[in-house]
Formats: structure tokens, sequence, C-alpha cells
């Protein structure tokens, strides 16, 4: 067919807006910029890229857009972020710039929000350096291990990028490596962390690496939520009855590996041994199994199969985790907390349920993970761009975000944070539903509480979870014995440990 | 005593004119060579006595920490065990199938077609065969399920290490064949006859005539089974991933997550002991060619 306007990749483009200006020229605005088609040109022309302006931010989508007709064209884009709507204005400036002195490199493996927050922050601060962030695996096809020895290359070669979010990398074997610059001057400089993640980052007293939010593995417990403090007292406390819609052997081993894989990372034989044994006896304990979703109502959601049940599952099983407490199916449910938002089911169910809520082991995950590369030829740009991203006009953006502020002050306003007019509902069946509204102050506080006394940062290495997950599946589904099982994941952890 | 050789009558000895063209004409092919290989190669022997990033000088250290290391110490141990099995037995089987190819006079041109086309093969599609047929859930377990024996994760166990050099050895054969061909092919009749004539048996031919004449073709053929015996790791690494069973846990693997890991230092010093493993297997190799041709 043939289109009057071509636009590239328009699949990769889910919310976007037109306008036609005076002279016949057709403007597009999306997340990555603004462009314009001239009335008999063939070709889109980038006038403002998105990572300079509010276009670009993470959570912002235009919904209209309008030409002033004048001098110049004046741009106005109606859009939502934040939680709210506005209206942003852009006129052509005879004086800006075209081009920057100096280009600053961001790389990470995986898109992270924050970042993209601060390099639009840092952008629009900045008249003499323009910062680029690169997101390997959403630009290109290759595995986490392809961008890892690309990246690794550039290093080795005394380039590489200036800042460099360390999810997903070595960053141990960086620090060995002395590729990290040591950032403790600017995390000083910037606003302040929480100091517990300052403190669970810092090596010999220096930081190489802070992460720009934080998650909170938390417990519902109806009993005490204290017996998730290690995997033993779980599998001796746990209480049945069974679980067996919200965790499958798969899920489960996911979830032990996430929140308990210090002992089975050291590849100490003991501590293997009693990982397998607890995982074995816990497994039993909650009744999983490999029906996972068995029971859940298929009218719940809408009309769905066991296997879309099962996928959903798979990723997140929070709904039939409440599901199961309601129903007095099971005694717990575990989860991540990662906004206040996002927390309004679980603030229902300790509101009108009685259920108690906990930390897991005081441990917390770091979001975001940044470094600063010490062959960087920018360090002052990139040192600046590090206290955009933990400064407050960054970190206070986080309400409807998927981590918490790691900003302290910014944490402290989120927590304080009320919304009134907030609310979801979870069906629970036919005609009963549960109806969670904003978390009350105290659960808020609680949760802050939690969050500011987590001291140890939770450790996950992707490569050895893939390595470990189906030998502990055959232990939780019976296939294998503990003590077997453990054999063999101690086989495998040697040769990884040892390299 | 060994009698001196000769210059054959043909050759000039090589004069300042001649020098300059033969440089120049060589020019182009020894810049590649420098700029490609060898400069790579020194300076990948001179971080073997630097730190990772190159920093400081730290002697001997690499080599002991690479010698030292468990992983690498299997990875050898694998890699070596496959070399000893996998060489010998494509030798033989390839050159058993030249011989016997030899005699067949109908099809040959199909015969040897069959025999190159693994070669022909994509690795990837080499690998989706290894995967449908050796998978836990896979032709084969699906095949000992029908006749009432337990299936296996026939990838993940013993048997991993079998499938390798089951593969190595399908790949490789037909490319063998065909340069013992051409090495018999060589081999004048005459002789053959003269032999049978004087009352010599086949196994006779075969251990006095064809085994001394093929020796440059033996040559050839174990240096190149060598090289192609490290390009095995394409399929180990392909169905098994970065942390395959141990028993194909190989050399190429632990380099492939050193650098992962930024371990440069130990790569460089792992890659400048196996150049000098396999450069002096291959100068045996060349010793051994030389001595027999010395002798006869």
């Amino acid at each position: 067919m043939d289109w009057d306007y071509d636009i590239p990749d328009a699949d990769a483009r889910p919310s976007m807006a037109m306008a036609f200006s005076g002279d016949g020229s057709l403007y597009l605005a999306d997340s990555t910029g603004l462009y314009r088609h001239a009335p008999d040109g063939t070709m889109w022309e980038n006038v403002m890229e998105g990572g300079t302006c509010s276009l670009g931010l993470p959570d912002f989508s235009v919904g209209i857009l309008t030409v002033a007709d004048g001098e110049h064209d004046t741009i106005v884009a109606r859009g939502y972020g934040g939680g709210g709507s506005g209206v942003l204005r852009y006129v052509f400036d005879a004086e800006a710039s075209q081009t920057t002195g100096t280009e600053l490199n961001i790389f990470s493996l995986e898109a992270n929000e924050t970042v993209q927050r601060a390099v639009v922050e840092f952008n629009r601060s900045q008249t003499d350096v323009r910062a680029n962030y690169t997101a390997a695996m959403t630009t290109g096809g290759g595995t986490a291990q392809d961008y890892i020895k690309t990246l690794n290359t550039e290093l080795l070669a005394g380039n590489g990028p200036d800042v460099i979010l360390l999810d997903g990398l070595p960053m141990d074997s960086y620090i060995e490596k002395d590729v990290l610059m040591d950032i403790t001057a600017i995390a000083d400089g910037a606003e302040p962390i929480l100091p517990n993640v300052r403190k669970a980052y810092a090596a010999d007293g220096k930081l190489y690496g802070v992460p720009l939010g934080v998650k909170a593995p938390i417990a519902l417990s109806k009993g005490d939520a204290d017996m998730f403090d290690s995997l033993g007292q779980l599998a001796e406390q746990a209480e049945p009855p069974l679980s067996s819609i919200a965790f499958s052997y798969e899920s489960l081993a996911r979830w032990l590996l996430s929140h308990y894989n210090e002992g089975l990372y050291s590849g100490e034989p003991e501590a293997v041994n009693a990982f397998m044994s607890q995982a074995k006896k816990l497994s039993d304990l909650i009744g999983a199994t490999d029906r996972l979703g068995e029971g859940w109502e298929s009218g719940m959601g809408g009309e769905r199969t066991q296997q879309q049940i099962r996928e959903e599952f798979l990723r997140n099983n929070e709904a039939p985790q409440y599901y199961a407490l309601i129903k007095n199916m099971a005694t717990a449910a575990v989860l991540e907390a990662t906004s206040v938002d996002k927390f309004l089911m679980a603030s229902a169910l300790i509101d009108e349920y009685g259920v108690n809520l906990g930390g897991i082991g005081n441990k917390f995950i770091g979001v975001g993970l940044v470094g600063v590369n010490k062959a960087s030829a920018n360090q002052e740009a990139a040192a600046e761009f590090l206290r955009t991203a933990l400064g407050n006009n960054v970190q206070q953006a986080t309400n409807f975000r998927s981590e918490f502020p790691v900003n302290e002050a910014a944490l402290d306003a989120a927590i304080e944070h009320e919304e009134e007019a907030f609310g979801v509902s979870l069906a629970l069946g036919e005609t009963e539903s549960l109806v969670g509204s904003w978390p009350t102050e105290t659960t808020r506080k609680k949760l802050k509480d939690i969050i500011k006394t987590a001291s140890v940062p939770i450790q996950r290495d992707a490569v050895l979870d893939e390595m470990l997950l189906p030998e502990i599946i055959a232990v939780l589904d019976g296939s294998v014995a503990p003590q077997a099982g453990a054999d063999k994941v101690g086989n495998l952890l040697k040769t990884y440990l040892s390299e | 005593m060994r009698r001196p050789r000769r210059r054959p009558s043909h050759a000039r000895p090589l004069d300042a004119p001649n020098m300059g063209a033969v440089i120049g004409f060589m020019a182009p092919s020894l810049i590649g060579v420098t700029i490609m290989f060898l400069i790579p190669t020194a300076d990948v022997v001179r971080r073997s006595f630097l730190s990772s990033m190159g920093h400081s000088f730290v002697g001997l250290d690499n080599y002991a920490t690479v010698l030292t290391n468990e992983s690498f110490r299997l990875a050898m141990s694998n890699t070596g065990r496959f070399l000893i099995t996998c060489i010998p037995l494509l030798l033989s089987l390839s050159l058993l199938m030249a011989l016997l190819l030899n005699r067949v006079t109908w099809c040959r041109v199909l015969f040897m077609t069959s025999y190159l086309l693994p070669l022909a093969i994509p690795v990837t599609s080499v690998v989706l065969i290894i995967q449908s047929v050796f998978h836990a859930n896979g032709l084969l377990s699906a095949l000992c399920a029908a006749t009432g024996n337990a299936p296996a994760d026939w990838l993940n166990g013993k048997s991993a290490f079998w499938i390798l050099v089951s593969c190595y050895l399908w790949k490789n054969l037909g490319y063998n064949v065909v340069l013992w061909m051409a090495g018999l092919a060589a081999i004048p009749q005459s002789l053959y006859e003269a032999a049978r004539v004087d009352g010599a048996g086949e196994w006779r031919c075969f251990f006095h005539i064809t085994m001394p004449l093929l020796a440059p073709t033996l040559a050839m053929t174990a240096t190149l089974a060598l090289v192609n015996s490290f390009k095995v790791f394409r399929e180990a690494y392909l169905v098994a991933g970065q942390y395959p069973h141990n028993s194909i846990y190989m050399l190429q693997h632990v380099l492939s997550n050193w650098f992962a890991n930024l371990d440069m230092q130990k790569i460089s010093a792992a890659a400048t002991l196996l150049m000098l493993a396999i450069v002096l297997a291959i100068v045996t190799i060349r010793r051994v060619y030389h001595g027999k041709v010395g002798t006869s």
C-alpha cells in the first residue's frame, strides 16, 4: 500500500502524536524525540532528541500534539507522566547549539528507568556535555555474554563507556582489575543516600558502585514474619496448609535462589547440603507442585487457559498468593516491594486480615548499580551525571516506578506521600473481591523501617542460577534425593568457582 | 652416512635482483600475516607477563596461576583426552575408508560427495540435530522408552564426551578421506605390480609400499586433524552453553569464561602455553616425517 508518510519502526513506537504545521510539514513526537517531515520530503528530520527533553522521560507518554504557526513553529505537546498530565512547549532557538563539545557515554545491559530520567535531567541542565545512553540488550539481538565480551574488549583497549551500569556485569572482577573509579568523593558530594545501602556496597571503605534504587523483599505472614530470616528457620517453622496454586517447583526454586543463595554460592559442601535439604523440606511443607495455578478460578482476570495462567504466575505470582492467604490456603506470601503505589493489595491484607509485615533476612535488592570507568576521559562529567542521578529531582519522581529511591530524602518523601483517590481490586471469585487502597501511615512507616534497616544486598548471578535451577527443581520434585542433588550442584559449583 | 642433498639443476641461487622481486611479491602476504597474526601473537605473549589491564609486570605469576587453576587443569585434561581419542580414530577410520573407496570403481564420486556433505552443514544445523537426537526428551530417549529402557539426559552425562567425539568424526571423516585418496593416487601402480610379481601379499604391500609413501599425507592430515579438533568447541558451546558437563568442558570454555570476567592475564598465559604445546606437536610430527623420508 502507498502511504502518504512512512513512519519508520512504527511498531516500536507505542505512544506517539502527530500534527501538521501551517506550511504542510508533519511533526511526530514520541519518547525518542520530535521529528519533522517536510511537505515534499522523503525523510524524517530529527528536530529534537528525546534524551534531551521531557519527551524522553520513561514514564511520559505524549497524547496530543499541536503546532502553532509563527515566524518559527511552536510545538505544544500534551502528555501524561509521573501520575499526572501536563503540557510541554517547544520553540525554535537560533542560538542553541546543534552539537556539543563532549559526549558522555552511559552503558547498561538492560534499560533502567532511573538512568533514562537522569539522562534527560542531565542533558537539560548541561550545555557543553551530551549524555548518550545505550541499553545494549534492547537494541541488538545478542545474549548478555556477547555484550559483556564486547564491553570487556573496549575496557581492555583503554576505552569503554564513561558510566557503566553494573547490573549483570562482573563487578567484583572490575574492582579487582582496577577498572572502576573510587566514587566515594562523588557520593559524598551528592545528596545523601541511605546509610545502610552505602555501607553495604563499600569495599575497604571505598565505593566503586552505588545503586540508584532499592527493592525490599518482604513477607506477609499470619504468624511471625521473623521465620523468613533464614531458610533453615523457614523450613522448620513454615506451616501448612498448602499453597500449590502460587508456587510450582520452578517458581519456588527461583525464589530460593534469589533470596537464600549465600550458602549455595559459597560452594561449601555443608552449606550446599543444608540448602538442598531445607529447600526440599520447605517445598513439602508448602505443597509446591508442578500444577501451578490449578484451583485458580478461570473467571478471575478473564478467561484464560491453564497454560496461560501458569506462564503468568511464573512471571508474577502475587495475586495467587494473596488469594491463597485470604482463602486460608496459605499462611504467608512473599513479594518484592518496589514502590508505595504497588503495595496497595498487600496493604489491604495487612489492614483487613491482620497479616504481619516483615523483611526477609535484613536483605535488600540494589537496582541500577552504577560505576564510573577509571579510564574515562570525562570523569568530571561522569561525576556530575552521578550526582544528578542521585539528586532529588531524579530520585523524587518515584512514586510510580519500579524501585524505591536510594536518596534518603526522596525515600522519606515517597513514604510520606498520600494519594486519596487511589485503589485497585482483585477478584477472588464471581462475587468476592479484595479492594486495596493507599497504605496507612503505619504500614508505610513499617515499610520504610524494613528498607532502612536492611543491611545485606542480595547478590544474583544469572549464569549460576540457570546452571543450578534444573538440579534444585529435581530435588524439590523428588526425582533426586537432596544429598545426590547437593553432590551434583557441588560439582557444577566447583568448576564455576574455581575459574 | 646421509648423502648430501643435490640442488635440482633448474634452481638458481637467489641474487639481489631476484631477491627484490621475491620480497615484492611476498610483501602483501607478509604484511597481512604480520599485522593479523604475528603482532597480536607477540602482544598476547607480552600480556602474559603483565597484570590484567596491563598496568604492571608480574613475571611468571600468571603462568603459575593458570597451571594451578583447577578449571584450567580440568579443561586441559579433557582437551588432551579428546585429542588422544579423536585423532588416531579419525586418521585410521578415514584411511580405512579411503583404501576401501580406492577399490570402488562405480559411484565413487557419489560416495565421496556424501562423505563431504557433513562438512558443508552449518554448525547451527548440526547443533539442532544433536539436540533433537540426544536431548533428554529427544529421539534417543524416546527410543529407549519405547524399548523399555530408561531415557537419559545424554548431553549432561558421561555420554556427552562420546557424543562430541562422534560429532567430530562425522564432520571431519570425509575431508580426511579426500586427502588420503589424493595421497593414494600419487603412489605409482607399478610399485604394486612389481611387488606382486615378487610374491608380496596385500598386507606386505600396505606396510612396505602404501604406508611409507603416505607419510607426507599422514603428516598433513595429522596436522589438520589437530587444528580441526579445537573447532569442536563450537558445537560443544552451542549445545551445552558456557558450563557444560565436566567431560566436555574444554580449553575454549575456560578461556571464554575468563574473558567474560576480564581475566586477560590468565587468557594470555594459557594461550601462550597452548601455542607452545601445539608448535611442539607440529614440530614433532614434522621431525618424524622428515626422519622417515631421510631413512627411506
